[in-house]
């Protein structure tokens, strides 16, 4: 008897020691375990993908590296470009085309030719400047709008010939405008030829295109000579 | 801890405080009258109160419980076990005292061991006198350690030499035997001393221990100075008896006072002889109910500070865990974006280095191009002077966007052709394709020829055509002095001048 009435104190005693144990685990334990296995699967799986510190450095070091060569690879792009850009009409567009006329015609004179005539023309040019134009179009060099020249006067700017480059309207957007002077020479072969060479080591942005040498007329050493001449 | 000694007499109250260890000392004590229709518990709250409240063990004494001798055949002995004796013995004890065995308590202690059985001094106490006394005592503050029968302290096992203690008490006569290092013979005579069965008892008794102990004459009391050195007698009040006895209390018996035989239950109840005597305990009370709540409270508290407890350790556990997995996810995610920026700018730097170069081929191309156009016109001009034989005469050169026609005059066909072979060799480097030469003989018997250049700019060989360049610049000022005009003037045949005019 006496053991049955201690028992069912106990159990009176422990009813909300029971209570408490069941309502902690449905509101506290079992989500808190929940998330502690969940944590755990997620600590595992992040383990099992775990990034040594080594790695990160020397990924970072990678990342320096890579922008260093990428910055030097950009510099090495400019120059580059830059330099190409030295074959665009725009490196001759901050000089004017008078004084360029007027230099090629000092020129022509040193070496003996005499200036008959000169005057800017739209002619074909030559596949090469063609091509040369859409390279640079395709680079982005083709800043050579019309307008930008402050040659005065009438002016006629040669286009590149379609027949030669079937392509060259699809290439680019923008359109490399040329400048084209034609010069009527007086003078014997020799004067010219010397003439020539002079301009092209002078003048490597003034590229001939185009050259004419009429016949000579009986007992006279000088002929005429028509040289197109590319400048701008 | 101090104890306390409660006796309660057919007609007193007693309080001894005790104090000390194995032999303790009395302190103050307190007596009352006993009332007769207070009860048990009643009785012992009043004398409890008698005297300061302190923590202190209750010991109850009372005659009135009663106190006798069960006998128990060892048949029933095999069977049974300790607990199995002690209803044994309160079923017996029920015979005689017409107490209910399941309403009493009994404590028991052994007294003598035959082969038929065992003897036992029995004491019986109502369980309600047990409880009620308990909850007097515990409210008073104290600890109630036992019940017991006043009887049987005087004589313990250690008790010096041959000593015979004869206690009467109303309703019990108790006798203890001993000689010095034997056991105690102790026996309980139901009844008080008053009747005459157990004055003849007593008597036998007496003469007994006197022949046993081979005492000199007059030890039943007739001679003095020789009983009275090993009968003692509790408590005063019964020496009366002994003179029908034919014991003399002055020659005889030795009369054991209050305070004497008080210190003797000190020592009982201090240990020194306990087990010889039969002590009702409490035992475990049963939980009230304000304990029960009280205790039901306290461990829900503790069960609740146990689970904040845990949940608080879970929830450190998770946090870490948490940390630990933000700090993985950002170094995978660093190394995510690293891995993604490196790629990023891989693919980048190869685009850049197409760029790149593209644009030194292009600007290669660009600069043999531009050159080509410079010394194109010259070195056709330089060429046609060194090549020209005398024979032949260069008269015009027309000239077109990608095409230059050379026209002129010679006598012999064959110096056209070779013109146009060693010309298409100079000029190759220039990107100048030379066509075979068209020859007709007019009627003045002259050949006319065209040389025909197309331009070939695609097909020039680099380095060929950089060397021929690189050549005709350090050979500009030689070149110069050539004298093409001297083929085209002087060195006219005469057989083309009027043609050439």
């Amino acid at each position: 008897m006496k053991t049955t009435k201690s028992n069912s104190t106990l159990l009176v005693a422990l009813f909300p020691l029971a209570i408490i144990l069941l309502g902690y685990n449905f509101l506290f334990h079992w989500p808190m375990q929940r998330e502690l296995r969940a944590s755990s699967a997620k600590l595992e799986n992040l383990e099992s993908r775990r990034v040594d510190k080594i790695d990160l450095v020397s990924n970072e070091e990678l990342l320096k590296r890579l922008r260093r060569e990428q910055s030097e690879t950009s510099v090495a792009i400019g120059d580059q470009r830059q330099q190409l850009q030295t074959f665009s009409p725009t490196a001759l567009r901050s000089v004017d085309e008078t004084g360029i006329v007027n230099r090629l015609t000092e020129l022509f004179r040193k070496h003996g030719l005499q200036m008959q005539d000169h005057e800017i023309v739209s002619e074909s040019l030559p596949p090469g400047i063609t091509k040369l134009d859409q390279v640079l179009q395709q680079h982005g060099l083709a800043s050579g709008a019309p307008g930008s020249s402050n040659t005065q006067g009438s002016r006629r700017r040669s286009r590149p010939n379609p027949s030669a480059n079937p392509n060259n309207g699809n290439s680019s957007n923008s359109t490399i405008s040329r400048t084209l002077c034609r010069f009527t020479l007086r003078g014997t072969y020799g004067d010219f030829l010397s003439g020539m060479e002079d301009l092209a080591k002078t003048s490597p942005q003034t590229v001939p295109i185009r050259l004419e040498m009429e016949p000579i007329k009986f007992n006279e050493v000088e002929r005429v000579w028509i040289l197109v001449v590319l400048i701008g | 801890m101090s104890s306390i000694l409660i006796l309660i007499t057919e007609h007193e109250l007693y309080r001894f405080d005790l104090k000390g260890g194995r032999r303790p000392k009395i302190g103050n004590h307190w007596e009352l009258n006993r009332v007769d229709t207070d009860d048990l518990a009643t009785s012992v709250d009043k004398v409890l109160r008698q005297g300061p409240k302190r923590g202190a063990n209750v010991y109850v004494l009372n005659s009135d419980w009663w106190f006798g001798t069960c006998s128990l055949g060892q048949d029933v002995l095999r069977q049974i076990d300790q607990e199995g004796i002690r209803q044994s013995l309160a079923i017996e004890a029920e015979a005689v005292s017409g107490l209910d065995a399941f309403e009493s308590r009994v404590a028991y202690h052994p007294v003598n061991r035959t082969i038929s059985g065992s003897d036992y001094l029995v004491l019986q106490v109502p369980e309600m006198d047990l409880l009620a006394i308990d909850d007097v005592v515990r409210q008073w503050g104290g600890k109630l350690k036992g019940l017991a029968h006043p009887s049987l302290s005087t004589v313990t096992s250690n008790s010096a030499g041959r000593r015979m203690c004869l206690e009467a008490w109303p309703d019990v006569t108790a006798v203890a035997q001993t000689m010095a290092g034997a056991e105690t013979r102790n026996e309980v005579l139901p009844g008080g001393l008053h009747l005459g069965s157990v004055q003849e008892e007593v008597k036998q008794l007496i003469a007994a221990a006197v022949e046993e102990s081979a005492l000199p004459e007059g030890a039943s009391g007739a001679s003095a100075g020789t009983a009275n050195e090993w009968l003692e007698v509790v408590p005063s009040g019964a020496a009366r008896w002994f003179a029908e006895l034919g014991l003399n209390g002055d020659e005889g018996v030795q009369i054991i006072q209050m305070e004497e035989w008080i210190r003797r239950w000190g020592e009982v109840i201090n240990g020194r002889s306990r087990t010889e005597i039969p002590f009702v305990s409490p035992g475990k009370r049963p939980i009230g109910n304000q304990s029960r709540v009280a205790l039901a409270a306290l461990f829900g508290l503790l069960t609740i500070v146990g689970c904040f407890g845990h949940w608080l350790l879970s929830q450190r556990t998770l946090q870490t865990r948490q940390t630990t997995i933000s700090g993985l996810e950002s170094d995978i995610r660093r190394f995510g974006e690293l891995q993604k920026q490196v790629t990023e700018i891989e693919r980048e730097a190869s685009l850049s280095q197409q760029e790149l170069d593209s644009l030194s081929r292009d600007q290669a191309w660009a600069t043999i191009t531009r050159d080509v156009h410079l010394y194109r016109h010259a070195e056709l001009l330089v060429a046609l002077a060194e090549l020209t034989p005398k024979e032949v005469l260069i008269d015009q050169i027309d000239g077109e966007a990608d095409r230059v026609v050379v026209s002129g005059y010679s006598l012999d066909s064959q110096n056209c052709d070779r013109l146009t072979v060693k010309l298409a060799e100079r000029v190759r480097a220039f990107g100048w394709r030379v066509h075979p030469c068209k020859v007709t003989l007019n009627e003045k018997q002259v050949y006319e020829f065209q040389i025909e250049l197309t331009d070939d700019i695609d097909t020039v060989d680099a380095e060929r055509t950089r060397a021929a360049i690189a050549e005709r610049r350090e050979q500009g000022s030689s070149s110069a002095e050539v004298n093409p005009d001297s083929i085209a003037n002087s060195n006219t045949p005469p057989q083309l001048e009027g043609r050439q005019r």
